[in-house]
């Protein structure tokens, strides 16, 4: 789970001050655990400091909790690579892939098609699996076998939260 | 996302089948709206959807079964759409092979007589045509079913009878429906396996339809099938 | 519950539908065959039960009959015309309270007569000479319905007095006219037949709808397993489908017994059992009706119910289809027992009787065909791949070889009608001709008339020697003047019988051959007609007869059978020969015995016949003189309404057969819908489909069809080698027996080619559902 990616994301959205992206982060992508204030701010920091992120006018010594940030484009292109770059073809990857899907509801995206790319390289992991039950050992078929089964659940996901997207887009417009 | 380009093949006379722009509805019902594929020679392609979508009718109309309302259909370099029912009945009796989810063998006949069955319609000598079945069920492993009525075999063994019966007249083609869609896990594995083995061997260019993801991973590549167009997944294809 | 299957019968879309229509059709056809079935047998039972007036007995006539004032005399005898039998009743009443017939309202007095309405038309149309003149008076009257047994029925009643009845051979005193049933119009051999001819037709139609049933059933079951899958109990699955079958079979009915309406007064005038009856008399009564309204419906329920259990419905539906097993061997041992009986039977036949084992052996060929019909049909399977190539004769040959039973079962009545209906065909012309000689029927335009009046008598009737004249009532008694015995021994007295000769010849187209008594035979005890001296000239004519030694211009004949016997087969042989004795050709002083007339037309026939009737003296047989033709003719025609009625039933036998085979394809096909469609969509053309269809059902019906006509043809050939005289040409179907069959197979397979249609439409590639 990549917090400065997806802070980055939310900031794209428009900017923000740190405890607005705190609270739309812990909102969607938290999960019982909310981020804590000193990760934001560090983040933040870094990111700014990476030159994705620009802060804005603040008062002058006010500090990082009460300055805005904005995006710049450097970091419109990492989040762009980033949404557009398939995760690793693991298990688990739900919370990356449920943070891209939201994100690009958000800013207007086709969350289709990123699923599509996701399924794709889903798929191309399968095949290679597939290939190796085809002419492996019986250990490597039984691996196999349970990265397929894996990745097959996560299709179903996918498939599933395709067929939901309209429902999300409203919901995450609506909020 | 914009109406998905078919992967280029190399050069035309690689493409085996295409489809382009194929629109077929059945009374009100759109079924295909402007679907466009082609399928390489030698290729295996695994077509996907969910229910609904019009992948059954994109096989259709690949298969000459039905004719689109509009688009083309072409085959080997002909077109498909525009010859009369007996002359695609013709093609898919001796260019096209079909394994079907179940339901296909003669109950009464015995695998023998199954697996002679198409050469028999295509005027084969009857002790050419039962030679051949009989090695096809050696090469299956099944020699000693050949007098065995299909009615009695389990799934796995009867679809792998109807594999051997979709090649035995060495067709170009081999359209699979949901091969393995009444098979469990084990069984399933088998029967894909052989079909993919035979289709190399023999150098068949299978079309296969299927939603399930395990299934497909058996091809060499997917498309997608999504409110009666054709789309492909393939990362260098998403446009802003 | 009972809505519910009402309407899952009626609404559940256009397959359901078509299967309704067909199940109705199916029904509606078979329940019309059963109600003309019906119809028939009542009108057969009622007319063989009516009250026959002509069975009275009657009581000698003697002295004291005329004072008897509550009786009349009769006397009954049969006369024909044309062919066609007219029964006459001479009446004469002895006193005021005499019995009146039926179907008259008094006695007819003398001069007068009443007769039945196709005779009074008959009398009308045809010349006075030819018929008008036998009956002599007045029409006074028509006879009623209750006196006939159908509206073609020849019959009068003519008033005379008792003098001259009282000298009539066949004359009885009645003081009571019989009202019990039985005319013995059909023996009772005859009754078996059209009771077994009855059921030849109810056993296919019953087998027609039992299978339309079957078939709906079996497209039903599908539905019944989802039913049980959400929980409806076996009970309330009988019961819907019980309410579907009983919905299918009440129409179907109520269409039948439209479609029946329809036809019956086609039924009554088709002289089936070459009698016309009464159009009021065939129907098959309110019982009729209701009780196939009751019955059919119920039997549908009750074999939908049955073949339910047969199949249980498991709520997963019936799951993987099971091989029976093949019929076995045993199976054809009833038909081989048959065979060893009938040849051991065959071995003791003789021209004079059949060996007793024959019967029993026949009968154990027949059951033997039905029960070793499957076996025969799964070794024919077994052998058809060798002869046919294709595709398509694999897939049929395969399906029979899977499931002979299934495939003979639709052929079994068929196989029953046509052996039976060849036996009948090959064996009958034989069993004629036992009648139907060849020196029968080289003078069956020849008839004869007899004058001697010999005792040759039937009925149960006083007779008496008699002659045309005036006698006073009373004194017919055996004791009669010499002159009379001498008329009862000889025939007619020489001026009298030249007399009728001349008159005889006055007829153009009529050529008299007389015979005359020899005179040694006038013994007091003997029995007239033993020789008879006939000119030579004659007998050239009559060369079957017999022929003279050369030179010779008249010889003694030996007229024995020529006059006693009433089967032509015996009275048609030779009545002299070379080494008859000759004799003297002066005839004047002889009496006359009998005559023979050769008829060039049938209207010389009648002209002559109504002379002879007219005057001489009634013969005491009861019957009018009548060709050989006609004799051969009256025992010829028991035989040949059997026939008739084996050829209908067999060829309706075929037509159900094929109606049965089509159900039964029909539903094979429904049953490997999915296999076919997918055939379809691989290539396969329609008319490889077609042809496999084709050859289910035609090879068994061909077949069945030849091997039992060949059994049958086969056994009778042998019976008819043993029985007949040597020389008897081998018994040949003839072209009545071919084109019933013929028929009958033609539209049987006419049925089963509707059934294609269907074919392509259920295996539309449309229709596979790619799941």
């Amino acid at each position: 789970m990549s917090v400065p990616l997806t802070l980055l994301g939310l900031l794209e959205r428009e900017p923000s001050h740190g405890y607005d992206l705190k609270r739309d982060y812990d909102a969607y992508f938290g999960r019982g655990k909310p981020l804590p204030f000193g990760q934001v701010y560090a983040t933040l920091g870094r990111l700014a400091r990476d030159g994705m992120v620009e802060p804005q006018d603040a008062e002058p010594g006010a500090g990082p909790d009460r300055k805005r940030y904005a995006i710049t484009s450097i970091g419109v292109t990492e989040v762009e690579a980033w949404l557009a770059e398939p995760a690793e073809a693991e298990p688990h990857l739900q919370t990356v892939l449920f943070a891209k899907v939201v994100l690009a509801l958000m800013l207007g995206r086709s969350a289709e098609g990123y699923l599509d790319i996701q399924r794709a390289a889903h798929l191309q992991r399968m095949r290679e699996l597939t290939e190796i039950k085809r002419k492996g050992s019986l250990v490597d078929v039984l691996l196999a076998d349970h990265g397929l089964f894996h990745l097959e659940a996560d299709l179903r996901w996918i498939d599933m939260t395709s067929a939901r997207l309209n429902a999300l887009a409203e919901m995450v417009r609506g909020a | 996302m914009s109406a998905a380009i078919p992967p280029v093949a190399a050069g035309r006379s690689d493409r085996l089948v295409e489809a382009r722009n194929v629109y077929r509805s059945f009374g009100q019902t759109p079924a295909l709206r402007g679907a466009s594929l082609s399928v390489a020679r030698g290729e295996i392609l695994a077509i996907m959807g969910p229910s609904g979508s019009g992948k059954s009718t994109l096989l259709h109309c690949l298969a000459g079964i039905f004719t689109p309302d509009s688009g083309e259909v072409w085959f080997d370099g002909r077109r498909l759409d525009e010859l009369s029912d007996t002359k695609r009945t013709e093609l898919r009796r001796t260019a096209f092979g079909f394994v079907f989810q179940f339901g296909q063998l003669v109950p009464e006949l015995s695998t023998a007589d199954n697996i002679a069955l198409p050469l028999l319609l295509n005027k084969v000598s009857r002790r050419t045509a039962y030679k051949k079945a009989h090695d096809w069920l050696e090469r299956l492993g099944l020699g000693d079913l050949a007098a065995r009525r299909t009615g009695e075999l389990s799934g796995g063994q009867a679809q792998r009878v109807a594999l051997a019966r979709a090649l035995v007249a060495q067709p170009k083609l081999l359209f699979a429906d949901e091969p393995t869609g009444s098979l469990d896990s084990l069984a399933s594995e088998m029967v894909m396996d052989l079909l993919v083995s035979l289709a190399r061997e023999e150098g068949t260019t299978v079309v296969l339809v299927t939603h399930d993801a395990r299934v497909a991973a058996y091809a060499d590549r997917e498309v997608m099938v999504r409110d009666g167009k054709v789309t492909t997944l393939s990362a260098a294809e998403v446009v802003r | 519950m009972y809505r519910l299957g009402l309407q899952l019968s009626l609404r559940s879309g256009r397959e359901a539908l078509i299967r309704l229509i067909l199940t109705m059709v199916a029904v509606a056809i078979g329940v019309a065959i059963l109600l003309a079935v019906l119809a028939d047998f009542h009108a057969f039972q009622v007319t063989n039960n009516r009250p026959s007036w002509e069975s009275t007995q009657g009581a000698r006539v003697s002295q004291k009959s005329g004072s008897a004032s509550n009786a009349e005399l009769w006397n009954y005898s049969n006369d024909i015309f044309k062919g066609q039998t007219i029964e006459r009743l001479d009446v004469a009443a002895l006193g005021p309270r005499a019995p009146v017939p039926p179907g008259i309202s008094r006695l007819p007095a003398s001069g007068q007569y009443y007769a039945s309405p196709a005779l009074a038309a008959l009398i009308r149309s045809a010349p006075r000479d030819q018929l008008g003149d036998r009956f002599p008076g007045t029409d006074v009257g028509t006879i009623g319905q209750q006196a006939l047994t159908g509206p073609n029925e020849l019959v009068v009643f003519v008033g005379s007095t008792p003098a001259r009845l009282a000298t009539l051979p066949s004359t009885v005193q009645v003081s009571k006219i019989a009202t019990a049933a039985g005319k013995q119009l059909w023996s009772n051999y005859f009754r078996y037949a059209f009771g077994a001819g009855a059921i030849a037709f109810l056993f296919p139609i019953l087998v027609l709808i039992g299978t339309a049933t079957r078939l709906a059933a079996a497209r039903r079951e599908e539905r019944y397993a989802a039913l049980r899958l959400v929980g409806a109990t076996s009970r309330q699955i009988n019961v819907i489908s019980s309410v579907d079958a009983i919905v299918g079979a009440l129409l179907g009915t109520a269409l039948g017994i439209g479609i029946f309406t329809l036809l019956q007064p086609a039924l009554a005038d088709t002289a089936i059992t070459s009698a016309r009856y009464f159009a009021n008399d065939v129907t098959p009564t309110g019982w009729g009706y209701v009780g196939v309204l009751v019955a059919v419906p119920v039997a549908s329920a009750i074999g939908s119910f049955l073949s339910l259990r047969r199949v249980r419905i498991s709520p997963l539906g019936v799951s993987r289809r099971v091989t029976p097993p093949a019929p076995g061997i045993w199976r054809v041992i009833p038909l081989l027992a048959g065979i060893v009986l009938f040849v051991v039977g065959l071995q003791l036949t003789t021209p004079k009787s059949i060996g007793a084992p024959a019967f029993p052996g026949l009968l154990l060929i027949l059951a033997g065909l039905i029960v070793g019909g499957p076996w025969l049909t799964a070794q024919a399977a077994r052998l058809a791949p060798v002869f046919g190539k294709s595709a398509s004769s694999l897939l049929a040959a395969r399906r029979l070889a899977d499931n002979p039973r299934a495939a003979f079962r639709s052929v079994r009545g068929l196989v029953l009608a046509v052996f039976l209906g060849t036996l009948v065909a090959a064996f009958l012309p034989f069993a004629n001709s036992t009648t139907a000689t060849p020196s029968a029927n080289a003078l069956s335009n020849v008839l004869l008339d007899g004058f001697m009046s010999a005792p040759v008598c039937g009925n149960n009737v006083n007779c008496t020697g008699g002659q045309s004249g005036s006698f006073g009532p009373g004194d017919v008694q055996s004791k009669q003047p010499a002159a009379l015995q001498r008329i009862a021994l000889e025939g007619l007295p020489p001026k009298v019988g030249a007399q009728l000769v001349r008159q005889l010849r006055t007829y153009q187209g009529a050529t008299v051959f007389p015979l005359y008594s020899t005179p040694q035979d006038a013994s007091p005890n003997g029995f007239g007609g033993g020789d008879a001296i006939v000119s030579c000239a004659s007998l050239r004519q009559l060369a079957v007869l017999g022929q003279c030694a050369p030179g010779v211009k008249a010889v003694k004949a030996n007229t024995s059978s020529l006059i006693q016997s009433d089967n032509p087969r015996f009275s048609t042989d030779p009545i002299a020969d070379r080494s008859s004795p000759a004799a003297s050709d002066n005839f004047s002083h002889l009496y006359l015995q009998a005559v023979l007339v050769r008829v060039n037309s049938p209207a010389t026939l009648e002209r002559v016949r109504t002379f002879l009737v007219t005057h001489t003296a009634q013969s005491a047989s009861g019957t009018a003189p009548r060709t050989f033709g006609e004799a051969v003719q009256g025992r010829v025609a028991v035989g040949t309404t059997v026939q008739r009625l084996v050829y209908i039933a067999v060829a309706l036998t075929l037509l159900v057969a094929g109606c049965s085979l089509a159900v039964a394809v029909g539903g094979s096909l429904v049953e490997r819908k999915r296999p076919f469609t997918l055939l379809r969509v691989s290539g396969t053309p329609t008319s490889a489909l077609y042809k496999v269809v084709l050859l289910e059902a035609v090879i068994p019906l061909i077949a069945a069809a030849l091997v039992a006509a060949g059994a049958a043809y086969g056994i009778s050939v042998l019976l008819v080698g043993k029985l007949a005289p040597a020389g008897t040409p081998v018994p040949v179907l003839g072209h009545v027996y071919y084109l019933t069959m013929g028929t009958g197979l033609a539209v049987s397979l006419i049925v089963i080619l509707i059934t294609l249609p269907l074919l392509g439409r259920i295996t539309g590639p449309g229709n596979a559902r790619f799941e």
